[in-house]
């Protein structure tokens, strides 16, 4: 009868640790939520391209995806001011010089047509907007500073150096504390 | 404007002063031919390592004060930061704007694909610096090459571990290639007096990189050498004491890159020299007298491959403030050994967010943190938790053992 109670009572030891050491298995994973990432976006205005200059209107403005403290499963987090975008960075003007050549040469030839054979020809001016592409910058404009992650190390996801204690020894500990506590 | 009058006088008579008791003659055939090939020399697979410099104006408070609310219309989580950061970001764009612009950038140049690696000192705090020394914040490629990727372009914030792709976007190069040859601003003159309109690429709209396919017309060449020609004139005086070294002058009107709908009476001067084998042009310059701007440039401390390490240009338009940009080149590679995959591909770490920002808003495509958490957990805490499992089942069997055993022997 002894024995039968003994047995009975090291059963629900064993059920005991199995509860709680599934518990913080789970927990561990479903508590890691942090930090939070925050998607990106981008604004490009570039263009069209104006025919005086040339110059190409407009800016981009571009904010970076990055994680800012938050969630939860962590005990520690670090995150600075700095920067995490660009906005108004200037568009980038680039006029491909063989293609404006070859229709500034084709303009002289008319006008030399014109002077010499055919007083009536007219010769329109070249848009240099053809050769022309407005681009995205990649310098210039003002810097968006935001509190962000900083030094995220060599580790990532839930092993963020910095960011948190990892819950495996404490399952360990606690799943060692349980089964010694009821096992005396 | 008297200031920027004067300065452009200073810059159209560099070259005067040096050779002002030269005699000007016509540019032989030979001469013009030399002149030609510096101005087709179109870009050429490189990588180069420089610090480029630019002077701007500094940012006045009224206009930071207009950024600020700028970024808070746009971004309505900055407006709501509290105050020290609101002065952290206050003086960040003052910084950014303090007069002077220096970028630490490699540059690698390939057909088609582009990729700048950049850190722009505007862009980040001094400690920053001195705390990543020789790593570049920044990276923009230009793919633009279905074979490698759908994406056309991608950029990289190391600091942040962070990559944006795009389908659309494309961004703008540097063209640091041109040290070798001419300036497009004074290489266009020459081309349109001396090139053959029927030559260059045909059927295909033309990029640079077609430059090298444009032939001179020898009767055009002709024409200028003898003086004929109804448009363009061009003289040569070979400067004195400088073995080798050369002046061109050429005079005529054309559609100009910065007044392209008025013909312009334009003044380019080309100083042209040797270095080794290679012929170089030092400096150059070209005066607008019609839209009264100019533009100078000069190349210095030539390497052994004919390369300037040190290239200065500025531009003076009428009503804006001088404009200029120093490159120093620091490494120098001409035809590298790098593999195009390695270079333009869009391959990153594990370890980086990447989102695809095609329509404005970011598609994250990889979260490190989440995807590691739902798919691939860490590999010693998988372990520590089939230990753990392990043990417990085992535990369960011992125990489940003794019990049959004790109630057999209860029975019995």
């Amino acid at each position: 009868m002894k024995l039968r109670k003994l047995t009975d009572v090291f059963m629900m030891k064993i059920m005991f640790a199995v509860g709680i050491t599934a518990g913080l298995a789970v927990g561990s994973a479903a508590g890691c939520d942090g930090p939070v990432l925050t998607p990106g976006s981008s604004v490009n205005t570039c263009g069209p391209c104006s025919t005086n200059s040339p110059t190409c209107p407009g800016f981009t403005s571009v904010r970076n995806d990055y994680y800012h403290c938050g969630g939860s499963g962590f005990t520690y987090c670090s995150q600075s001011n700095q920067s995490v975008g660009q906005s108004h960075m200037p568009c980038s003007t680039s006029t491909d010089m063989a293609l404006w050549t070859r229709m500034v040469l084709l303009y002289q030839d008319c006008l030399t047509d014109q002077k010499h054979n055919d007083p009536s020809r007219t010769c329109p001016y070249p848009d240099i907007c053809v050769a022309t592409t407005c681009s995205a910058g990649t310098a210039g404009g003002y810097p968006i500073v935001f509190a962000a992650v900083s030094d995220l190390g060599d580790y990532d996801g839930c092993m963020l150096a910095k960011l948190q204690k990892s819950p495996s020894p404490s399952v360990v500990e606690l799943a060692l504390v349980v089964l010694g506590e009821h096992g005396g | 404007m008297r200031p920027k009058l004067i300065a452009l006088a200073f810059l159209s008579c560099v070259f005067c002063i040096e050779a002002s008791n030269a005699d000007s003659r016509p540019a032989s055939l030979e001469e013009i031919q030399t002149l030609f090939n510096l101005a087709t020399v179109g870009p050429q697979r490189l990588r180069v390592v420089a610090d480029i410099s630019s002077t701007e104006p500094k940012i006045s408070e009224e206009k930071i004060a207009a950024e600020i609310h700028y970024q808070n219309e746009m971004y309505r989580d900055l407006g709501q930061l509290p105050d020290a950061t609101q002065r952290e970001r206050t003086n960040a764009i003052a910084r950014s704007h303090s007069g002077i612009r220096i970028l630490h950038v490699q540059e690698w140049y390939s057909g088609g694909h582009y990729r700048l690696d950049q850190t722009d000192e505007g862009m980040v705090s001094q400690q920053h610096l001195k705390e990543h020394p020789g790593i570049y914040r920044n990276s923009y490629v230009n793919i633009d090459d279905p074979a490698l990727s759908p994406f056309r372009s991608f950029f990289v914030d190391h600091q942040l571990r962070d990559v944006q792709l795009s389908k659309t976007t494309l961004y703008g190069k540097n063209d640091l290639w041109r040290a070798f040859g001419l300036d497009g601003e004074v290489a266009l003159p020459l081309l349109v007096a001396l090139a053959d309109s029927n030559s260059g690429p045909h059927g295909r709209r033309a990029t640079d990189a077609d430059l090298s396919l444009f032939k001179i017309k020898p009767a055009k060449a002709a024409r200028i050498h003898n003086g004929s020609d109804e448009i363009w004139h061009l003289e040569a005086i070979t400067e004195s004491g400088q073995e080798n070294r050369t002046r061109f002058i050429l005079r005529g009107k054309t559609l100009l890159l910065d007044a392209p709908n008025e013909m312009s009476d334009v003044e380019v001067v080309y100083g042209v020299g040797r270095v080794g084998q290679r012929v170089i042009c030092m400096e150059a310059s070209l005066t607008n007298y019609t839209a009264h701007s100019s533009f100078f440039s000069k190349r210095e401390s030539f390497d052994a491959q004919g390369f300037p390490r040190v290239w200065k240009r500025t531009t003076m338009k009428p009503g804006s403030p001088p404009k200029q940009i120093d490159v120093v080149f620091k490494e120098v590679e001409l035809s590298p050994a790098f593999k195009d995959e390695q270079v333009f591909s869009p391959v990153f770490p594990t370890n980086y967010i990447v989102a695809d920002l095609t329509s404005g808003r970011a598609v994250v495509l990889h979260n490190p943190l989440r995807s590691i958490m739902a798919t691939q957990p860490l590999a010693h805490v998988t372990s520590v938790r089939r230990v753990i499992i392990l043990c417990i089942f085992g535990l369960t069997a011992l125990g489940m053992g003794i019990a049959l055993l004790r109630m057999k022997g209860n029975k019995a």
